[in-house]
């Protein structure tokens, strides 16, 4: 009927679709009229935004970074304002020789009749005079900025290898893709002529320049006549991080040493790299996980582009180590940022923020001190952190000697740390190594083999686990006291075989392992006097695992601390389950470890009757409020503790009273007086350190290379005139030996250092 | 008739004029356009659009009947040429490479590319073969039309050029719809031609291993820029997503022409002058531009549709719907990619991008179909494509 109709009105067929035609024309024309009009009218305004952001052009304005600070306000790091000398990448290759003679070359009037090979030595004719001057700039950069010809000849080739090593990958790229595309290889030309970025940039010849070189570049590149290669060298501002307390002289007095090491008058020692686990280093180049975490500009989900002044561009610098990299957003300054229109006209301009200045809690003249005393790798130094043959090492383990015990002479690692009990501050904290010795070479299978062994870059006070021996058994009997399981004068017996009949070899006293005689039943104080094993076993047993690993973790062991260093390790602190475990613990072995700076924050919350709070290595910003909470210690838990500590340090039978460096003349570890010491020296049994090293077939197999125990001692320190320990000073010998011998030499020089510089 | 009286009835016929300033226009506009990017192309746009006009008024010259009498001849030999494009081993100075693909022959004063010809070629070979026959009103008939049309179509997909190369199917289309080919033979076809780029593009989602045999890399990406182009907005959608930026930013009015420039510069639009003139129109004047463009373009459509429908010659009205149809295709798919409705083809906008092969061909078009509608039928003449369903 419908086609009946149409027929009627259209008689013709050929018409009727014409009509149908120019009808689809038309239907398909107001599509494309309705999408056109959505893009410019719907969606018109936000695209008109996004479009002509690229119009603004924006530059960003430098900015500094804050500096660090010591308690006594001391500049540690600030940002120096320098220079860096910038050369074209056709300059460093010399092809900017090649471009300006063959440029000259054209302009000769016989250049348009003249064949290939002519126009060829034309341009070779031209270019010995670019070339020459090319020479003289490598002379006369080296004379100015007084860097050898040398160093500047490897920069260039350095900086030309790593450009070529981004075209090759980048033209196998486009190899690969035109090979996907056009199922065929491409021509030379097709490949070549596209560029890396690089080789459109100038790149840093040399680094670090001061206003005279800029003045002087500048000079000539003002006088230089066109074309010269002065155009195609640059300055640009940047900042160098300097430490001016980087390298510190210190004399030490050297009569107040243990007899084998004592010497008339003091010593003085150059120390490199103060504070360097502490205040940290920068890293030239931002890691590309910060950059994507916190770019400079971004794409929103809008499509529209977005600056974070403060984020990250490629090249930024950023902290690597220590309070640099823990309080990098403090630190770091908003960059400012201008903008110009398409017309020239100024857009709007944000001003530069600098970065804000950190206060650290260590004194960097005491961090100097402790540094000089702990130098394992300085010759002339103390040599307290030299294996030395009283330091009475372990030559067997279980009845079989030791593989790989330490040498006397040899260099040891450890750590020490000094924290102010009121503040929970922390004065000094030095981690040793902290630099390869002089005769390690930087980049030799040696430096490697050292870096494994020694591991100079960690900061063992906040990033090593230890056993913690027995310097954990004040903790245990201030502990069991206050839960009522041990009474006040209650003695515990000290007898071979007294705890498990079936396994009398494990659970012995340390005095009849190596006298073969023990101790009289002991009381607390004097179980710690005496550092009996037997007594601490049965007060492990008494607190339960339960028990113990409560207690410990109430004392912050196995915690993350906030202390404001990102280096730290919670540790896996006390894990022990059982009956025998909970022995074990109760001498802190066994399945029990902390770090140095997990037992300053222990002995400081002891120090103060049982109210922990976290120990800091940042005095200001405070992050966050600092949390003081109660343990819960019974007064005269804590009592007989500290008591059994003062004993330790004080009376001769203490464990961290004397030195036997002569059998029969026991000369005291700590030698400094008008203070109250509160001692507890720990030997712990410590596991093999076995690291990944290359065998003979250069294959990495991992090896054995120390055995023994790990040394300790911790020590309160009160002032003439106050009520309770003012100082926690503790130290960490790997491998050492027994810690009074060895870790007790080291905490009486840090004493006597800490004299020095007017806390006692 | 003679020829000045076969002048005297092009002039007359007002479609014909319509049709030709249409295409004077969208020249004009396109040369203005390709002269806020580029003024040294346009220079030579302008100096193309002088060599059109004179080629177009050679193509005036002829009568019908020798057009048709040579129709297959010019198939013929822009098949030659368009198989010396592919002869391997031809040097570079004849047939270079440029953007991957063999399209052109250097004659060293011009650049000639012969699938322009062949879209010429094949719509008068096509009208002449149609002209009187009825085979293709069953379904098998229309198979020798669309074997001739593979032919052009095989060739120029070597090259490669996808974009050129879809022009053809749907021509001959539109050239079979005029010519009375049943309807539900021609929706058939065409959903089956649907349903076939709907199995190709499911297979980039959903068999990515079977869309590596069907298509190469950069054409799956072009789908996937157009189905997530914010996810590929760096990447493949890059073109597209740039485009889209400026058409919106011409909103209504558009940009004066130094602001223009100095956007569609900031923004690298790859080939501009090409491929996506369209953009750079209606940033340029904005969206009042853009619609003055395809109205321009359904002039066209309606001239040459009154310029078939007054015809009585078979040859002529075919001849006339399929340049209508070639044209407007190329214009609606060259648009589409520009406003973001179909993945990047590599398509000029007829009359108005940069290219002298494409510039002259098109108005050769114009002027055969106006030369085409001056002829009257042979008396008596029998009525064509008149069927009853």
């Amino acid at each position: 009927m419908k086609r009946r109709r149409l027929g009627l009105l259209i008689p013709r067929m050929f018409h009727r679709r014409l009509v149908l035609l120019v009808l689809l024309a038309c239907a398909t024309t107001v599509v494309l009229a309705l999408q056109t009009t959505n893009l410019t009218l719907a969606q018109g305004a936000a695209l008109r935004r996004r479009a002509e952001s690229l119009l603004v052009k924006s530059r960003t304005i430098a900015t500094y970074r804050g500096s660090i600070l010591d308690r006594r306000h001391r500049v540690l790091a600030f940002d120096r304002p320098s220079y860096d000398v910038r050369v074209d990448f056709d300059l460093l290759t010399g092809q900017w020789a090649y471009r300006q003679a063959y440029a000259q070359a054209r302009r000769d009037p016989h250049w348009k009749e003249a064949d290939a090979r002519r126009r060829m030595a034309l341009t070779a004719s031209c270019q010995q005079g670019y070339d020459l001057q090319i020479r003289q700039l490598w002379q006369t950069l080296s004379q100015l900025t007084a860097t050898s010809p040398q160093h500047i000849e490897q920069r260039r080739t350095a900086i030309i290898q790593r450009v070529h090593s981004y075209m090759l990958s980048y033209w196998r790229r486009v190899l690969a893709q035109w090979r996907r595309t056009f199922d065929r290889p491409p021509q030379l030309r097709d490949v070549a002529k596209r560029q890396v970025q690089e080789q459109q940039m100038a790149h840093v010849l040399i680094e670090d320049v001061d206003d005279r070189v800029r003045f002087a570049i500048e000079r000539m590149k003002r006088s230089a006549d066109q074309p010269s290669v002065w155009n195609d060298v640059l300055i640009t501002f940047e900042t160098e991080r300097d430490q001016p307390w980087r390298t510190v002289a210190v004399e030490l007095d050297a009569s107040t040493l243990p007899s084998p090491l004592k010497r008339e008058g003091s010593l003085s020692i150059t120390v490199h790299e103060v504070g360097t686990h502490v205040v940290g280093k920068m890293r030239r180049k931002v890691l590309p996980d910060q950059l994507a975490a916190n770019p400079y500009a971004k794409y929103l989900a809008s499509g529209e582009r977005a600056y974070d002044l403060k984020g990250y561009q490629e090249g930024d610098s950023a902290g690597l180590a220590g309070i640099e990299r823990s309080m990098e957003w403090w630190l770091r300054g908003t960059r400012g940022r201008t903008t110009t229109r398409w017309n020239g006209q100024p857009g709007p301009r944000t001003d530069p923020v600098p970065g804000q200045d950190v206060v650290a809690t260590i004194d960097i003249a005491l961090q100097a001190r402790v540094q000089a005393i702990m130098d394992p790798v300085v010759h002339g130094g103390t040599g307290l952190m030299r294996a030395q043959p009283w330091h009475k090492r372990p030559q067997n383990r279980r009845g079989k000697p030791l593989a790989h015990p330490v040498r006397d002479g040899e260099p040891l690692c450890g750590a020490a740390i000094v924290v102010e009990v009121e503040s929970g501050q922390v004065l000094a904290a030095v981690s040793a190594p902290w630099q390869r010795p002089e005769h390690v070479s930087d980049s030799t299978a040696e430096a490697r083999r050292w870096d494994l062994i020694n591991d100079p870059w960690r900061n063992r006070v906040v990033a090593k686990p230890y056993p913690p021996g027995s310097t954990v058994k004040p903790l245990l009997l201030a502990a069991v006291y206050s839960e009522g399981r041990l009474a006040g004068q209650e003695t515990l017996p000290c007898a071979p075989g007294y705890l498990y009949e079936h396994d009398p070899d494990r659970f012995q006293c340390w005095r009849y392992k190596h006298y073969g005689i023990h101790h009289e039943p002991l009381d607390g104080p004097h179980a710690i006097m005496r550092s009996c094993n037997m007594f601490f076993y049965q007060v492990g047993q008494r607190l339960g695992w339960r028990g113990v690993r409560r207690w410990l973790s109430g004392f912050g062991v196995g915690h993350s601390l906030p202390c404001g260093l990102l280096e730290q390790i919670a540790t896996s602190g006390a894990t022990g389950i059982g009956k025998k475990q909970a022995a074990l613990m109760g001498i802190g072995q066994g399945p029990v470890d902390w770090t140095l700076l997990q037992a300053a924050t222990a002995y400081a919350t002891l120090a103060r009757g049982g109210m922990a709070m976290p120990v800091t290595f940042i005095d200001r910003p405070v992050r966050g409020a600092s949390t003081v909470h109660d343990l819960g210690l019974d007064v005269q838990g804590v009592a007989q503790a500290m008591q059994g500590l003062h004993l330790a340090a004080n009376h001769p039978q203490g464990t961290a009273h004397h030195l036997n460096i002569v059998v029969g003349q026991p000369e005291p570890i700590f030698n400094i007086e008008g203070v109250q010491l509160y001692a507890k020296s720990g030997t712990a049994d410590a596991p093999d350190l076995r690291v990944l090293l290359p065998d003979e077939q250069g294959q990495m197999v991992r090896q054995t290379v120390r055995q023994g125990d790990h040394g300790w001692m911790i020590c309160l320190v009160r002032r003439e005139g106050s009520p309770r320990p003012d100082y926690v000073v503790a130290a960490v010998v790997e491998f050492g030996g027994s810690g009074g011998h060895v870790a007790g030499p080291i905490v009486n020089q840090i004493l006597h250092a800490m004299r020095d510089e007017g806390y006692m | 008739m003679t020829r000045s009286t076969r002048f005297k009835a092009m002039i007359r016929n007002p479609a014909a004029w319509y049709a030709l300033m249409a295409a004077v226009g969208l020249t004009v506009i396109g040369i203005e356009a390709i002269n806020t990017i580029d003024p040294y192309h346009a220079l030579r746009q302008s100096l193309w659009f002088a060599v059109a006009l004179v080629v177009g008024t050679l193509c005036l010259m002829p009568r019908p009947r020798v057009i048709g009498n040579l129709s297959h001849g010019l198939l013929g030999a822009t098949l030659f040429l368009l198989l010396l494009l592919l002869i391997p081993g031809v040097p570079q100075t004849i047939v270079p490479t440029v953007n991957g693909a063999r399209s052109w022959i250097d004659l060293q004063v011009l650049r000639l590319q012969p699938s322009e010809l062949a879209k010429i070629a094949f719509v008068l070979s096509m009208a002449w073969y149609l002209r009187f026959r009825q085979s293709y009103r069953r379904l098998w008939g229309l198979l020798v039309p669309f074997a001739i049309c593979m032919m052009p179509v095989g060739l120029i997909l070597k090259q490669p050029d996808l974009g050129t190369a879809m022009l053809f199917g749907p021509t001959l289309l539109v050239i079979l719809v005029a010519a009375g080919a049943r309807l539900h033979h021609i929706m058939s076809l065409l959903g089956l031609a649907i349903v076939t780029v709907l199995l190709v593009v499911g297979t980039i989602y959903f068999a990515p291993k079977v869309a590596d045999v069907l298509l190469k890399e950069h054409q799956q990406d072009r789908f996937k820029a157009l189905f997530n182009p914010e996810r590929y907005k760096n990447s493949k959608a890059f073109q597209p997503n740039k485009c889209r930026e400026l058409i919106g930013a011409g909103r209504v009015r558009g940009y004066g022409s130094e602001y223009a420039a100095k956007l569609i510069r900031s923004h690298r639009l790859p080939e501009p002058h090409h491929d996506m003139i369209f953009a750079v129109i209606v940033n340029r004047w904005g969206l009042v531009g853009g619609l003055v463009v395809m109205g321009l373009y359904l002039v066209i459509v309606v001239s040459f549709a009154s310029i078939a429908g007054s015809s009585k010659d078979p040859f002529a009205r075919l001849v006339v719907v399929g340049f209508a149809g070639m044209l407007f295709i190329q214009a609606t798919i060259h648009m589409a990619v520009n406003i973001g409705l179909l993945p990047v083809t590599g398509i000029t906008l007829p009359f108005v991008s940069y290219g002298g092969s494409s510039l002259v061909s098109t108005l050769a078009m114009v002027a055969l179909a106006i030369n085409l509608a001056s002829e009257p039928p042979p008396v008596p003449s029998r009525p064509s494509f008149e069927f009853s369903t």
